[in-house]
C-alpha cells in the first residue's frame, strides 16, 4: 500500500469512526450535551454556508447572520401568522435568502472587493434593527410559539429528534459543499480567488461567480434559519446581531479558510471552547479576539494540517511590467 | 482578412500619455511581435486590447466586431487569449486545473449540476479533462500535470501559462514577453511552438519581445512602439533596420 493510500484509506476509518459515534452519542449523552451538540451542527451549516463567501471565493463578508434571520423570521412568521406549514416555508426562505442576496451582493460586488464588508455589515445590522421595530417581526420580543415541525409524517418533538435532524443536515450540506468545491462552479472560484485578472482572462466573469457565492451562502443560511426558528420555537433579534456574524466567521477563519474538514472543526471549537471555560463567561469574547488574532499571526492557514490557504485579500497584482512593476 | 484592428487609440494616465493616436492591424493567421524600448506601451497596449484597460480614445476591432470598452472575460470569450509579463497562474493549483480554466468558457455545468453530479456533468468534466490534458501536452507538460504550479520551475511556468491560453481555443494569442529568462535552447523551443501553435492549432500569434533574433526568427509583422507611439511597422527585415527603432534602442542603452 502506497503511502497516500493509506493516509487516504485513515482519514476514512477516522470519518467513519467519528459519525458513528456521533450517531450513537444520543444514548450516552444527557439532554443538555445533546443541545450543546445541536448547536455545533448549526453552527457547521452556517459556517459551511459562509465559507463558500469567504473561503471559496475569498470575500470577506461581516453580516452573515442577516440571512440566517431571513430564513428564521420566514418560517416564523408564516408559520405562526398563516399557518403555513413547516415544509413549505423551506422553498419561501431559501427563496428569499437568495433575493436578499442579489440585491445586497450585486451593488457591492461591482465595486472592489473590500466594499463587501462594509456593505454586508451594514446590512447585518439594518436586518436586526429591522426586526426589532416592525410588528409583523414582533419588535424586541420576536417571534414565538412556533409550532413544531411535522417531516414526512413523523413529528419533530425531543431534543433527540432535533440532535439527529441537524447530524444528518450538517452531513448533506458537507457533502453537497465536497461536490460543489470539486466542480466547474468551485474551481471557478478558486480561480477568481487566486488571481481574479488571470481567471477573467480565460473567459471567467468574475462578478458573476463572486455573486453566485454570495447568493449559496445566503441560501445557505437561510435555510439553517428556518430549522433554527421550529428547533427553538421562539426567535428574537439579538439571536442574529453583529457578534453572531463575527462568531461564525471566526469558525471559518479558525478551522482553515476553505478546506471543509477544518470548517467543521472550526464551528465544534466555537460552541465547546466556551463550554470548557465556563468559569470564564463573560471573558469569552474577549478569548475569542485573543486567539482569533493569535491565529492570524501564527497560523493564517487555520488549524486543519497542511495544503496553504491565502486570507481573503483585496487589491490586484500590478497588470503592468515584470515582478510587480 | 484583418484580424485585429487598432484605430487612433490613445490611452492616459492622469498626464502621462502611455499611447499616443496609434493605429495598425493584423491580418489573420499571423505572427507579428510589438517591440520598443522599456516603457513604450506594450504591455499597456495588451492590456487595452484585452479589456483590461479602457482607452481614453479610439477602436479596437476584433475579427470584425467592435470590443472596444468590453470587460475582459467577454473579450477572452470571443477568442482572444493572454499571458501576463510576470507570469500569472493559480500558484496552488495543479498545472491540470490551471488548463482546466480556460475550459470554462466551453463548459456549462452549475450549481445543480454540481450538487447532483448529473450525466451530462460527468461527461463534461471528463471532456474538458482530456481537452486539457491535450493542451498541456501540446507544450510538453503531460508528466507535470498534477503538480502545483507554483513549485514548477521557471521555464515550466511559461509554458503552462502558453497551455493555459491555447486551451481557451482562441483566434489570437497575445504573448507578453515570452521569452524572458529563458536560456538558448529554450528558446528554440519556445520559437518552434510558436510557430506550431499557427500552423496547426491556427491560432494567430502577437507577442511582446526584446531578443531581436527571435522576433526575426518568428514574426512576419512587426509593430514598433517608442513612447507611446508607431515608429515603423512592417516585415521585421525592415523594421528592426529602421533608423528610428535603431535610435529608440542605442537611447535605452545609453541611459542604461
Ligand atoms: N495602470 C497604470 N497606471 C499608471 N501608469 C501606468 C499604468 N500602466 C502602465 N503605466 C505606465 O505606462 C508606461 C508604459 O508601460 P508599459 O505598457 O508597461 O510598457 P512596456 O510594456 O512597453 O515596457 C510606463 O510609463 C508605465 O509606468
Ligand atoms: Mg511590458
Amino acid at each position: 500500500m502506497t503511502a497516500t493510500s493509506f493516509r487516504a484509506r485513515a482519514s476514512q476509518g477516522a470519518t467513519a469512526g467519528l459519525l458513528l459515534a456521533l450517531f450513537l452519542f444520543p444514548r450516552v449523552a444527557s439532554n443538555y450535551w445533546l443541545d450543546v451538540f445541536t448547536s455545533a451542527f448549526f453552527y457547521v451549516i452556517l459556517a459551511l454556508g459562509l465559507n463558500v463567501v469567504v473561503g471559496f471565493a475569498g470575500l470577506l463578508d461581516l453580516g452573515y447572520a442577516a440571512f440566517f434571520a431571513i430564513g428564521a423570521y420566514t418560517t416564523g412568521i408564516l408559520t405562526t401568522v398563516y399557518h403555513v406549514p413547516f415544509l413549505l416555508t423551506v422553498p419561501a426562505a431559501a427563496a428569499l435568502a437568495a433575493l436578499s442576496g442579489v440585491v445586497i451582493g450585486a451593488p457591492a460586488l461591482r465595486l472592489r472587493s473590500d466594499y463587501l464588508a462594509i456593505v454586508t455589515l451594514g446590512f447585518g445590522e439594518i436586518i436586526r434593527i429591522t426586526a426589532k421595530n416592525l410588528t409583523l417581526t414582533g419588535s424586541a420580543s420576536g417571534i414565538y410559539g412556533i409550532p413544531r415541525p411535522t417531516v414526512f409524517g413523523h413529528a419533530l418533538k425531543t431534543q433527540q429528534d432535533f440532535y439527529y435532524l441537524l447530524l444528518i443536515l450538517a452531513i448533506v450540506t458537507y457533502l453537497a459543499m465536497r461536490r460543489l468545491e470539486h466542480s466547474r462552479v468551485g474551481r471557478a472560484w478558486k480561480y477568481i480567488r487566486e488571481d481574479e485578472d488571470a481567471a477573467a482572462a480565460m473567459g471567467i466573469d468574475p462578478f458573476r461567480y463572486k455573486l453566485l457565492a454570495f447568493v449559496v451562502g445566503a441560501v445557505v443560511g437561510g435555510l439553517a434559519g428556518t430549522v433554527f426558528a421550529v428547533r427553538m420555537t421562539a426567535i428574537a433579534p439579538e439571536s442574529f446581531g453583529f457578534m453572531q456574524s463575527v462568531l461564525i466567521l471566526l469558525a471559518v477563519i479558525l478551522g482553515g479558510l476553505g478546506r471543509l474538514p477544518g470548517v467543521v472543526l472550526g464551528a465544534f471549537l466555537i460552541v465547546l471552547l466556551p463550554e470548557a471555560m465556563r468559569e470564564f463567561a463573560s471573558w469569552r469574547y474577549f478569548l475569542f479576539g485573543a486567539l482569533l488574532i493569535a491565529m492570524m499571526h501564527f497560523r493564517p492557514e487555520g488549524l486543519w494540517p497542511a495544503g496553504r490557504r491565502k486570507m481573503p485579500q483585496s487589491g490586484r497584482a500590478a497588470l503592468n511590467g515584470g515582478d510587480g512593476r | 482578412m484583418m484580424l485585429l484592428e487598432v484605430e487612433r487609440l490613445s490611452l492616459r494616465f492622469g498626464g502621462l500619455e502611455v499611447i499616443r493616436d496609434l493605429s495598425f492591424a493584423v491580418p489573420a493567421g499571423t505572427i507579428a511581435s510589438f517591440i520598443g524600448p522599456n516603457g513604450a506601451g506594450k504591455t499597456s497596449l495588451f492590456n487595452l486590447i484585452t479589456g483590461f484597460y479602457r482607452p481614453t480614445a479610439g477602436e479596437i476591432r476584433f475579427a470584425g466586431e467592435r470590443i472596444t470598452g468590453l470587460p475582459p472575460s467577454a473579450v477572452a470569450r470571443r477568442g482572444l487569449a493572454r499571458t501576463f509579463q510576470n507570469i500569472r497562474l493559480f500558484k496552488t493549483l495543479s498545472a491540470l486545473e490551471n488548463v482546466l480554466s480556460a475550459l470554462h468558457p466551453r463548459t456549462r455545468s452549475g450549481v445543480f449540476a454540481a450538487l447532483f453530479r448529473t450525466p451530462g456533468m460527468r461527461r463534461e468534466e471528463a471532456w474538458a479533462r482530456e481537452e486539457a490534458r491535450r493542451a498541456l501536452a501540446f507544450v510538453g507538460l503531460q508528466d507535470v500535470a498534477d503538480r502545483s504550479a507554483g513549485t514548477l520551475p521557471y521555464g515550466h511556468r511559461r509554458l503552462l501559462e502558453i497551455a493555459r491560453a491555447i486551451a481557451l481555443r482562441p483566434k489570437l494569442l497575445l504573448l507578453d514577453e515570452p521569452a524572458a529568462g529563458l536560456n538558448p535552447a529554450e528558446k528554440a523551443a519556445l520559437a518552434d511552438l510558436i510557430r506550431r501553435i499557427r500552423d496547426e492549432l491556427e491560432i494567430g500569434v502577437i507577442l511582446i519581445e526584446h531578443d531581436m533574433r527571435l522576433v526575426a526568427n518568428v514574426s512576419e509583422h512587426v509593430v514598433a512602439l517608442s513612447y507611446g507611439e508607431k515608429i515603423a511597422e512592417g516585415p521585421p527585415a525592415d523594421v528592426l533596420r529602421h533608423p528610428k527603432v535603431v535610435e529608440a534602442y542605442l537611447g535605452e542603452e545609453a541611459v542604461g
